[in-house]
């Protein structure tokens, strides 16, 4: 077998189609840093997108090529007559040659993986920690890309901050507790420095000053066959939540129309470039919500496209099952938006002691594929009181801590944690690599800091460094090529296979439709079970396990469970959304996978043998 | 025990939906002792080439049965002992000579130093040593015939069967070919041979068996089965001048005509042999 292994493999590597798609694949790979992209962070992520993506098709293209017309070409040339006039048997010839190809297109994929590897790390290797707010202990008025002036000043109905400059991103004001304030309106205007007219932005009103910035109420209402849920502005990922929804008044369908009004959306993905855009000039926007009912937990992800500005905000009509609205409560998160800034405006008003830095331009890929990353970070502290300094001991247990909240510039995530100061000596601490990969940067804020120390923190003795532990190779990476050759394996066993008993050409056409049925069934079961819906719902595996969606006709139900149990489902064997994620693929998935395609392609095999022992080759 | 023996066998190629074609085999009931060299005679499409893959167990018989070597025809164990040159010699094209021996004998598990001395030993009986880099695809047709059939011999088979062995050969090569037959006959070996080139079979074979569409018509040894025992032929080694007359009045004493007579001709193959070596060696003392 493996003497027919070996010939099969001299006669892949021969071929020059299998050259070609190398060479094709190599060319794609090469040139994806070329494609644009908005930031650094994204320009990895597409690297890693494209390169997956093109492994997988030059993969799974030169797995039929390879093995759908092997066999036939050798009974069409009559090589088989003196191949089976030697002692081998016709399994023996159909198992060696399959094992030529896998080693072929394994010897295919760990090039391509290589390239792919070298080109992600050339990209990824400029880690650029940038301090960029050492601010004011008590008050701090941070704009992270504004070179002009701010100014906080007491107006009749509040605080009011006003900025000359070039627009930032967002604005953060902290307002010391001192004031006493308990009810905050927030109201901006700028000046932008780009164009000579004078912005308005949203104001936000809170009911009181909120630690939690996670959460945010908006209004539900009923009219009378819709839910109308407002929000205030919002960025992508920021929760919102809605109770009082009525389940008396919620119109008696399985589905309730939901109108969605946002004031306006900031994009989260992008969030170290801060462009000045205008509703108006946008028109339409498509968004993917995710619906969340509070009450069981069950969520969904709708998609409304081509939802227009209308006025003073977006309006989006969602669809949402009755059953998720009966608890009275749901959250509401937009995790995506087409075109990724739509609008940015005053965005948080944070209460609290702060003193915060800003530190940009974080590459996820440079940390390991864990989802803690540890930093470390130096604060010197002048202190006061000379017994403060001494109880300060790295080997005092009493030694101070201060509380960091670390968040995303956007602050749809935030970690709160203690670490230990111990003078001017570096305090380590560990945070998830969330915070990183979802906006280039973080903020570090100290919270509940010792009296002692506050107030002499000096302005210049911070430094965040993030500590790098580059990986020979990115093991993680590997994992997803892993499931590419578990995607391969397969098709190579399908064509093979349907090589016993068809010619070449339809062997490899046969491959070809199984393989992006198999691509396709978890959607076409999709679609074929609960209708055009599908298309607006990405999780509908879990709705459909707890029992939203049925099917209206058991027969064909019953006719897609089996066909979806017969082709091989591909899209399962993928590791790339954890790859994008920056997340590692976890072992157990892979080895699934792993255990899946054996089974799957044992059978295959097991039915061309079968074939092959009524098949005459003379 | 026969090398071969096959018992009305018989085969009928069927179509998709399995109506019957072709009568290719018609009940063959056929004999072949083991060392001897036995040909197999008929036109195209007489079933020749069927009756191989049915030995070699690529075809299985619609009825019948057939025994190679003692054991049933197709037997994987047995192959190992049998050489197969197929009609028209097909390999992989992007591999070159040694490479291809190296390949079909490492089938046969031949350890790999037995198989270098055989694969060196075989390309240079075969005459190929000038091209064993070359792949196949450049081979010429006389080449491939050269090549196929050291592929036949690299695992020292006690039975060899040779389908059309020298069609594409030249007539050096083709007298090469029947000169290894007869060498591997003296060796022992039993050489089944097709052809329907008669001067091939009837220069080399023992026995003969004719097919005609799928028929066994005739099966004997060569000598008896042309001998005209109504004729006698004889040859006079320096004749003298009146040879022919007194032949003739003796011819007529005893009461037998004479229907030919006159200096013998010799063969076309052994005039071109002939003039071709003569060339050569010619060469070669210009060369000196």
């Amino acid at each position: 077998m493996f003497a027919i292994a070996l010939i099969s493999l001299k006669e892949a590597l021969r071929k020059r189609i299998l050259l070609a798609g190398v060479v094709f694949a190599a060319a794609v790979i090469l040139t994806a840093p070329l494609w644009p992209a908005l930031t650094d962070a994204d320009r990895v992520k597409l690297i890693e997108d494209i390169s997956l993506s093109t492994m997988a098709l030059v993969g799974m293209i030169a797995a039929v090529c390879a093995a759908a017309w092997s066999l036939p070409a050798d009974i069409d040339e009559k090589r088989i007559l003196t191949l089976a006039s030697k002692p081998v048997r016709l399994s023996t010839i159909l198992l060696g040659k399959l094992l030529g190809f896998l080693a072929t297109l394994a010897i295919m994929l760990l090039i391509m993986t290589a390239l792919s590897d070298f080109v992600i790390r050339v990209f990824s290797t400029h880690l650029v920690v940038e301090v960029t707010q050492p601010d004011a202990p008590v008050m701090s008025c941070d704009t992270p890309d504004m070179s002009g002036e701010s100014k906080i000043a007491s107006a009749p109905e509040g605080l009011e901050l006003r900025v000359t400059g070039r627009i930032g991103g967002y604005y953060e004001v902290a307002i010391p507790p001192e004031l006493g304030v308990a009810q905050t309106t927030g109201r901006i205007w700028a000046d932008d420095a780009t164009t000579p007219r004078r912005r308005w932005l949203a104001a936000r009103r809170l009911a009181a000053p909120s630690e939690n910035l996670l959460s945010n109420t908006g209004r539900a209402s009923h009219t009378a066959d819709t839910l109308v849920l407002e929000t205030g502005n919002t960025a992508v990922g920021e929760i919102w939540r809605f109770t009082g929804i009525d389940p008396a008044a919620l119109p008696d369908t399985p589905d309730v129309p939901v109108l969605l009004r946002v004031p306006g959306i900031l994009g989260a993905d992008n969030s170290d470039r801060w462009g000045q855009f205008d509703q108006a000039e946008i028109g339409t926007i498509t968004a993917v919500v995710r619906v969340v009912d509070t009450a069981s937990g069950r969520s969904i992800d709708a998609v409304q496209a081509s939802a227009a500005w209308q006025a003073d905000a977006f309006e989006l009509g969602l669809e949402l099952p009755r059953q998720m609205l009966l608890g009275g409560s749901i959250q509401l998160t937009i995790t995506e938006t087409q075109p990724q800034f739509i609008h940015k405006g005053t965005h948080s008003i944070q209460n609290g002691r702060v003193l915060q830095w800003r530190f940009r331009g974080l590459k996820h890929r440079r940390f390991p594929r864990s989802n803690a990353v540890t930093g470390e970070l130096n604060i010197a502290l002048h202190l006061l009181d000379a017994s403060l300094e001494q109880a300060s001991s790295p080997q005092d247990d009493r030694r101070p801590a201060v509380t960091l909240r670390i968040a995303t510039p956007d602050r749809t995530r935030s970690e709160t944690i203690s670490v230990p100061v111990a003078g001017a000596r570096a305090s380590r601490f560990t945070f998830s690599r969330k915070l990183i990969d979802s906006g280039g940067g973080v903020d570090i804020t100290l919270l509940d800091v010792p009296e002692a120390y506050v107030a002499e923190v000096p302005g210049d003795a911070t430094a965040l460094r993030l500590v790098e532990k580059p990986a020979l190779f990115e093991w993680s990476f590997l994992k997803a090529a892993a499931f590419i050759y578990c995607r391969i394996m397969i098709v190579a066993t399908i064509a093979i296979s349907a090589s016993t008993f068809l010619s070449g050409n339809i062997a490899a056409l046969a491959a070809f439709v199984i393989c992006l049925c198999g691509m396709l069934a978890g959607f076409l079961s999709r679609i074929l079970l609960i209708g055009p819906r599908a298309l607006m719902i990405h999780d509908y595996g879990r709705i459909h396990g707890e029992g939203i969606a049925r099917a209206t006709w058991p027969v064909a139900e019953a006719a897609i469970r089996l066909l979806t149990a017969i082709l091989p489902d591909l899209s399962r064997l993928s590791g790339k959304r954890y790859i994008i994620d920056g997340l590692d693929v976890p072992g157990r998935l892979l080895l699934g996978g792993i255990g899946a395609t054996l089974i799957y392609c044992a059978g295959c095999l097991l039915i061309a043998l079968l074939i092959l022992r009524r098949r005459e080759v003379g | 025990m026969y090398a071969i023996e096959t018992r009305k066998l018989s085969k009928t190629y069927r179509d998709f939906w399995g109506r019957a074609r072709i009568d290719a085999l018609k009940s063959l009931d056929l004999q072949v002792k083991q060392g001897e060299v036995f040909g197999l005679l008929g036109p195209n499409g007489s079933g020749k080439t069927t009756t191989i893959k049915l030995l070699l167990g690529l075809s299985r018989p619609t009825s019948g049965h057939a025994t190679v070597l003692g054991k049933p025809a197709g037997h994987i164990p047995t192959k190992a002992r049998i050489g197969f040159l197929p009609e028209e010699s097909y390999f992989h094209p992007f591999l070159n000579a040694e490479e291809t021996l190296d390949f079909y004998g490492s089938l046969f598990r031949i350890p790999r130093r037995e198989r270098r001395r055989r694969i060196d030993e075989l390309i240079e009986q075969v005459g190929l040593s000038d091209a064993r880099r070359r792949p196949l695809r450049e081979y010429s047709k006389g080449m491939a015939r050269r090549i196929g059939l050291a592929q036949a011999l690299i695992n020292d088979p006690d039975l060899i069967l040779l389908d059309e062995p020298t069609s594409g050969l030249d007539p050096i090569g083709t007298h090469e070919v029947k000169d290894l037959v007869r060498k591997l006959a003296g060796r022992g070996k039993t050489v089944l041979l097709c052809s329907h080139l008669l001067a091939d079979v009837e220069q080399v074979c023992d026995r003969i068996a004719l097919l005609v569409r799928g028929r066994l018509c005739a099966q004997g040894a060569v000598g008896e089965l042309l001998a005209d025992n109504d004729a006698l032929e004889v040859v006079l080694a320096h004749p003298p001048a009146d040879a022919l007359r007194r032949i003739r009045a003796l011819a007529e004493e005893m009461g037998a005509g004479v229907e030919r007579a006159g200096a013998p001709l010799g063969t076309l193959e052994d005039l071109f042999i002939r003039i071709v070596r003569r060339e050569d060696d010619a060469r070669r003392e210009n060369d000196a």
